[in-house]
């Protein structure tokens, strides 16, 4: 895992990518204020992950916490993929 | 310094003291408020109005990959409790006595949002001075609490002889020789010496260890979790040192719990400082080497089942 590895987290800014993720989740998924969402790009060498992806954690209160994974970079990401990465969660 | 809200860390085993701390904490007259994130809602009752409780969610954002598993409960309560800011100064998260701190840890470095508004200000442990020992034979939970500390509270001192209580802080140093010990009875510390600590901060890794680039004393042992520690009397060739601590946190992180590291790199005039949490690294460049000082370079591992004579092999091989 090289997330953050020897760049200084706080010299990266807000990524506006990962807003638009989390708005587009919010939305599509019709998800209220109340439920907490969580994106994060990750960039793992553990060869056991598959290198760049974005996960988006969804915290419904009550609930397990959802996650649904996207093989991309964030700011590759369009409103398109959140759709099929919400459908596939949904009917897994 | 920056505006984000410190979190400090309470860990350790079942019956050490946590809870005595904690409402020590919020009951001295600090002039402070505190949020307090509790797991277990113990026979000690805690005063405060800010006090959530969560449910530990250890979530593997990844394929069961040790370095991707955050807290997903701290996750949850930290962006509800940003709503509230400015009705308190700092945030203390208590976990339960099996909790591992790395997770809780990692989420202060892997989560977006969290990294943004918080800062990790230092793992607080507290032992019990009369059953540490056996603990740490049984439960792989106190030793990595132990590990990971940046704060040690060795409470309950007046249930041991001075004899044991040498025996049980050399256990203690065994597998932590950085963590600053504090021997109390009834967690009966000088709050400044819990909050406030900035142990994650890269500026303050001397400030806080002002030993740290002496030579350190060996202690023998036979745990399976132990500090190592390796160094280099000279400057190191970044370009060595880098691709070879990547690849060892890549390689062996999950066996790895914390890594400090001070180097002197060759043509640089400012130190290089890093610190670890398993395969997440953080570092930078922070204060000039003094004028006159001996530039020397020293790193350190706290971590399970490492291989002295190998990491000490191949950093020597980063020497420039």
């Amino acid at each position: 895992m090289r997330f953050g590895l020897f760049g200084r987290k706080e010299k990266r800014g807000e990524n506006p990518a990962l807003a638009a993720i989390k708005a587009w989740v919010r939305q599509i998924a019709g998800l209220p204020e109340e439920t907490v969402i969580a994106a994060n790009e990750i960039i793992c060498a553990d060869p056991s992950c598959p290198g760049t992806e974005t996960i988006v954690l969804i915290m419904e209160p009550g609930q397990e916490t959802r996650a649904i994974k996207i093989s991309l970079a964030a700011d590759e990401i369009t409103r398109a993929d959140v759709e099929v990465a919400l459908a596939a969660e949904q009917s897994a | 310094m920056s505006d984000k809200i410190p979190v400090t860390v309470l860990t350790g085993y079942l019956g050490a003291g946590k809870t005595t701390l904690l409402n020590r904490i919020l009951s001295e007259p600090h002039g402070k408020k505190f949020a307090v994130v509790v797991n277990e809602f113990g026979e000690v009752g805690i005063d405060n109005d800010l006090v959530v409780g969560a449910d530990e969610e250890v979530f593997e954002m990844n394929n069961g990959c040790i370095c991707c598993t955050v807290r997903g409960d701290l996750i949850r309560i930290i962006d509800g409790l940003m709503k509230r800011k400015g009705q308190f100064d700092a945030i203390i998260v208590e976990t339960t006595g099996l909790a591992d701190p790395a997770p809780v840890a990692q989420t202060f470095f892997m989560d977006e949002d969290v990294s943004s508004k918080t800062r990790l200000d230092a793992v607080v442990t507290v032992v019990d001075a009369k059953w540490l020992t056996e603990r740490l034979k049984d439960a792989p939970e106190a030793k990595n609490q132990v590990a990971f500390a940046d704060v040690i509270i060795l409470n309950k001192t007046d249930l041991v002889t001075a004899e044991e209580l040498s025996a049980v802080e050399a256990q203690i140093r065994a597998i932590n020789p950085y963590a600053k010990i504090h021997r109390t009875q009834r967690a009966g510390v000088d709050i400044a010496e819990v909050l406030g600590r900035n142990a994650f901060d890269l500026d303050r890794v001397l400030e806080l260890e002002p030993a740290f680039l002496e030579e350190s004393h060996h202690h023998h042992h036979d745990e399976d979790v132990q500090s190592v520690s390796f160094t280099i009397p000279g400057d190191v060739d970044p370009a060595k040192f880098m691709p070879w601590v990547n690849e060892l946190v890549q390689q062996e992180g999950p066996n790895i719990l914390r890594s400090k590291g001070i180097l002197a790199f060759k043509g640089e005039p400012k130190r290089f400082v890093f610190q670890g949490v398993h395969m997440i690294l953080d570092g930078d460049l922070t204060q000039d080497w003094k004028p006159g000082e001996k530039r020397q370079s020293k790193i350190v591992f706290i971590g399970r089942n490492l291989n002295r004579e190998a990491l000490n092999k191949a950093f020597l091989a980063c020497a420039a």
